[in-house]
C-alpha cells in the first residue's frame, strides 16, 4: 500500500511540473501530451491493486498470461523507479529540445519580418534546403547581406 | 468602400499552395486595395515563391516550415511591429471570399469586438460538409470553449479572423498551436471580447488540408490540453493584472 502511494505521489508531481512547463512554453504540447499519457497509465497500472488484477484474470481464465507478465515485469517500487527516472530524463531532454527550437522559430521568424519590411528577399527568393543549411549558406548569405 | 481611418493588415499564411495563391492575392488585391497585403510564406517547397514574387507582394518567408499557427504568430508580430491597427487572416486554398472581408471589418469595428471570426457554422450549425474526424473535432471544442469560457463558438477552426491591436501582444507571446479554440479561450479567460459572424466559403479547389490522419488523435489531445492550461493560465493573468 505504501509503494502505491509513493509511485502515485511522484507521479502526480512529475504531472504537475509537465504541466507547468506545457504552460510556460519550455516543452511543446506534443511532447508534453505523450509524456502526460505515459504518467497516467503509470499511476493507473500501480493503483490497480493486484487482488482485483488477479481476481479479473482469474474470472477470464487468463492465469497463465499474468504468471509469464509476472515473470518479465514484477510491479515492485524499484520497477517503478526506473520508469519514473527514465521519464525525468525524456522530460529534460524534451525540455531542452523545445528551448532550441524555440530560440529557431523565434530567429526564423524575426529574420521573414526583417525581409519583408525591408522589402528584401533571399537571394534565391526561395527557402533554403535541407542542403543548403548543411553546407552553410544561409550563414553566406546573411554576411554578404551585411557586408 | 471604407474611410482609411486604421492601418489594416491582410495577411495569407501559404505552404504550398502554388494552385491557387495568385488568385487568391488577385481577389484580395481587388476587393480590398485601401488594406496592405502580406503573404507568409511558410518554407513552401513547391513554385509558390516565384508565383508571390512575380506578383510583386510583399512576401515573409519561413526558411524552413514552422506550421500554421507560426505563420499567423508571424502575421501579428510583424503587424505589431508595423503599429497596424487591425489584422485580418485569410486562407490561401481560396476557400474564403475576401469580398466578404469588408463586411467582417466594418462589423468588428462597430461592435467593438477583440476577435472577429468569420464563422461557417453560426447560422446553419450544420458540419454535415466536413469528414466525420473533422466534424466531431469542430464540436466538441464548440462545447469545450462553451464550457471553459461561457461563450459559444460555433466555428474554432475558421481561418477568416479580424484581429485588433489589443490582442497581438498576448497572442504574440503565448505560445498558441494554430490559433483555434486555445487561443479564443485564452482570450476570453483574459477578458477579451470575441465574436462570430456568418461567412459562406467555397470548396477547396486544389492543394491538400493540413490536417492528416495523426491530427485526427493528435490535434485533439493537443488543442484539448493547450484549451484547459489556457483558461487556467488566462485567468490567472488577469487576476494577477486586478490584484
Amino acid at each position: 500500500m505504501i509503494s502505491i502511494l509513493i509511485v502515485d505521489a511522484i507521479g502526480f508531481l512529475l504531472f504537475g511540473w509537465v504541466v507547468n512547463l506545457i504552460r510556460k512554453g519550455r516543452v511543446y504540447v506534443g511532447y508534453g501530451s505523450a509524456l502526460l499519457i505515459t504518467i497516467v497509465g503509470i499511476i493507473c497500472v500501480a493503483s490497480v491493486p493486484a487482488q482485483f488484477v488477479d481476481a479479473v484474470t482469474h474470472r477470464l481464465s487468463m492465469d497463465a498470461l499474468t504468471h509469464q507478465i509476472g515473470k518479465v515485469i514484477s510491479g515492485s517500487l524499484p520497477v517503478f523507479l526506473a520508469i519514473y527516472c527514465i521519464l525525468f530524463a525524456l522530460i529534460y531532454v524534451f525540455r531542452e529540445i523545445t528551448m532550441i527550437s524555440r530560440r529557431l522559430r523565434i530567429l526564423t521568424q524575426q529574420l521573414a519580418i526583417e525581409l519583408a519590411r525591408h522589402g528584401g528577399a533571399l537571394d534565391s527568393g526561395e527557402p533554403l534546403s535541407k542542403t543548403q543549411y548543411d553546407t552553410g549558406k544561409a550563414v553566406s548569405l546573411s554576411r554578404s547581406r551585411g557586408a | 468602400m471604407l474611410e482609411p481611418l486604421e492601418r489594416v493588415l491582410v495577411a495569407i499564411p501559404a505552404y504550398n499552395e502554388q494552385a491557387t495563391i495568385a488568385d487568391v492575392v488577385r481577389r484580395v488585391r481587388a476587393s480590398l486595395p485601401e488594406f496592405d497585403l502580406l503573404v507568409i510564406n511558410d518554407g513552401s517547397t513547391d513554385s509558390t515563391s516565384e508565383i508571390l514574387r512575380s506578383l510583386g507582394v510583399v512576401v515573409a518567408t519561413h526558411l524552413c516550415n514552422l506550421g500554421y499557427g507560426r505563420a499567423i504568430q508571424t502575421a501579428i508580430k510583424y503587424a505589431h511591429q508595423l503599429n497596424y491597427d487591425v489584422l485580418i487572416t485569410v486562407d490561401a486554398d481560396g476557400q474564403h471570399h475576401p469580398e466578404q472581408v469588408q463586411r467582417l471589418y466594418r462589423e468588428s469595428r462597430e461592435s467593438g469586438w477583440d476577435l472577429l471570426i468569420g464563422s461557417r457554422y453560426m447560422e446553419t450549425r450544420d458540419y454535415s460538409r466536413e469528414p466525420i474526424g473533422r466534424r466531431m473535432g469542430m464540436q466538441l471544442f464548440s462545447v469545450v470553449v462553451k464550457l471553459l469560457s461561457g461563450r459559444a463558438i460555433y466555428d474554432t477552426t475558421s481561418g477568416l479572423k479580424v484581429m485588433r491591436r489589443s490582442i497581438f501582444v498576448p497572442l504574440a507571446r503565448w505560445h498558441c498551436l494554430d490559433f483555434h479554440a486555445e487561443a479564443i479561450v485564452y482570450l476570453l479567460s483574459l477578458g477579451y471580447r470575441v465574436g462570430e459572424s456568418p461567412i459562406s466559403v467555397a470548396e477547396r479547389t486544389a492543394g491538400q488540408s493540413m490536417y492528416s490522419f495523426a491530427s485526427l488523435f493528435k490535434y485533439p489531445v493537443n488543442t484539448g490540453i493547450m484549451t484547459a492550461i489556457g483558461a487556467v493560465e488566462g485567468k490567472l493573468l488577469q487576476r494577477r493584472s486586478s490584484a
